[in-house]
């Protein structure tokens, strides 16, 4: 399984899906977050891998 | 994904400008494209004193560390606000502007609310008319004071703020829907000075929100991750989110919105700014230019914090 983390929230989603697939499967909006791997930053056609974790910063501030 | 210049594993994808970068022609790309936007809204120049207002968020940060590195002379001004406890909100934002200044040897002016006018936001906030409820309305009220104070006092030139485009296009979405064309006419990338008021400055109107938080990860700036507490469930974030909607199946349309506003106004569209020029004088506590009878805003809620004072140590 793939492992997503967004600020406290753990998810958990089958591999081989793009980010934009597995974003749009937890619901989430790409336009609100970015993605890293090992603190890397990933597009959105990058296919997750089994074990994996990708850890999502949200970018949107209020103010 | 292939960066479009040079072929190699892009990091950022821009739909709406169908472009994607590696890091090294990202963070040449925005820095460029930020000079870009400095003269076509005529901001300021390299002769120009700039004071950068910096509340140790991931806009803010960045914009003070690209014109450091496009050689503009930018000192900063950061706003202790007195939010959250000790080594909290306020204390752990004003640490990172304190070391992002040191770190650059660039000066930081730093003005604490508390110490200067005897109050934090959140108690002004609990004992004001203006603050029932709206810690942001006096946040805001008290950060535009405070700023243009600053930048009079030490003869800067132009005072710029880290305002993206996502927050434009959510304050205008906001007036949109309230008709509020007073606010309308008032928003813009630069606002030219008048008596009294230093000119402003958006060099980042034209960015994605997305994009400054690429080039802020990417730049290795540490900036202040959590929320502001008072702008959890807030209507600006509100109004992000139902752009990013239309952003999501339209790529362009936050951008299209705003630039389209920008140039309708050009265009004559909106009552040109003479016909509501509001007619504004001293403000006689502070000297600062308002349009109200006597006093500012700003003074009328000082004045009324203190009252509450008063009234409390009296019964």
């Amino acid at each position: 399984m793939v492992t997503i983390i967004l600020r406290r929230k753990v998810f958990e989603i089958r591999p081989g899906m793009t980010l934009l697939s597995s974003l749009s499967k937890l619901g989430i909006l790409p336009e609100s977050v970015l993605a890293t791997r090992n603190g890397d930053m990933l597009t959105e056609d990058e296919i997750l891998v089994d074990g994996e974790t990708i850890t999502l910063i949200e970018v949107i501030s209020g103010g | 994904m292939k960066c479009r210049t040079c072929g190699s594993k892009a990091v950022i994808n821009m739909r709406q400008h169908k472009l994607a970068l590696c890091k090294p022609h990202f963070l040449e790309w925005l820095p460029a494209q930020t000079e870009r936007f400095i003269k076509k809204y005529e901001m300021f120049t390299r002769y120009e004193k700039v004071l950068v207002a910096v509340s140790g968020g991931k806009d803010s940060l960045s914009l003070w560390n690209i014109l450091i590195k496009l050689g503009y002379q930018a000192d900063g001004i950061y706003i202790s606000l007195g939010i959250g406890e000790e080594g909290g909100y306020s204390d752990l934002s004003r640490q990172l502007c304190e070391d992002f200044s040191l770190d650059r040897n660039q000066q930081l002016h730093i003005v604490d609310v508390k110490k200067e006018f005897g109050e934090t936001i959140p108690q002004f906030a609990q004992r004001t008319r203006r603050g029932k409820n709206k810690a942001c309305s006096v946040c805001g009220l008290t950060k535009r004071h405070v700023m243009n104070q600053v930048a009079q006092k030490f003869g800067y030139d132009v005072l710029v703020t880290g305002h993206n485009l996502d927050d434009e296009a959510a304050v205008l979405f906001g007036n949109t829907l309230h008709w509020a064309g007073e606010f309308m006419l008032r928003q813009a990338p630069v606002l030219p000075a008048t008596p009294g008021l230093t000119r402003k400055g958006k060099p980042l109107c034209r960015f994605y929100e997305k994009e400054m938080a690429a080039y802020a990860i990417l730049s290795d700036i540490d900036y202040i991750y959590e929320e502001c507490p008072y702008s959890i469930g807030s209507t600006s974030i509100y109004y992000k989110h139902q752009m990013n909607l239309l952003e999501h199946d339209n790529p362009g349309e936050k951008s299209h919105f705003y630039l389209r506003f920008l140039r309708a106004k050009d265009n004559g569209l909106f009552a040109p700014p003479e016909i509501i020029k509001q007619d504004l004088h001293e403000c006689s506590n502070c000297g600062q230019p308002t349009s109200g009878k006597d006093v500012c805003s700003f003074c009328r809620m000082l004045e009324q914090g203190n009252e509450h004072l008063e009234r409390s140590q009296v019964n």
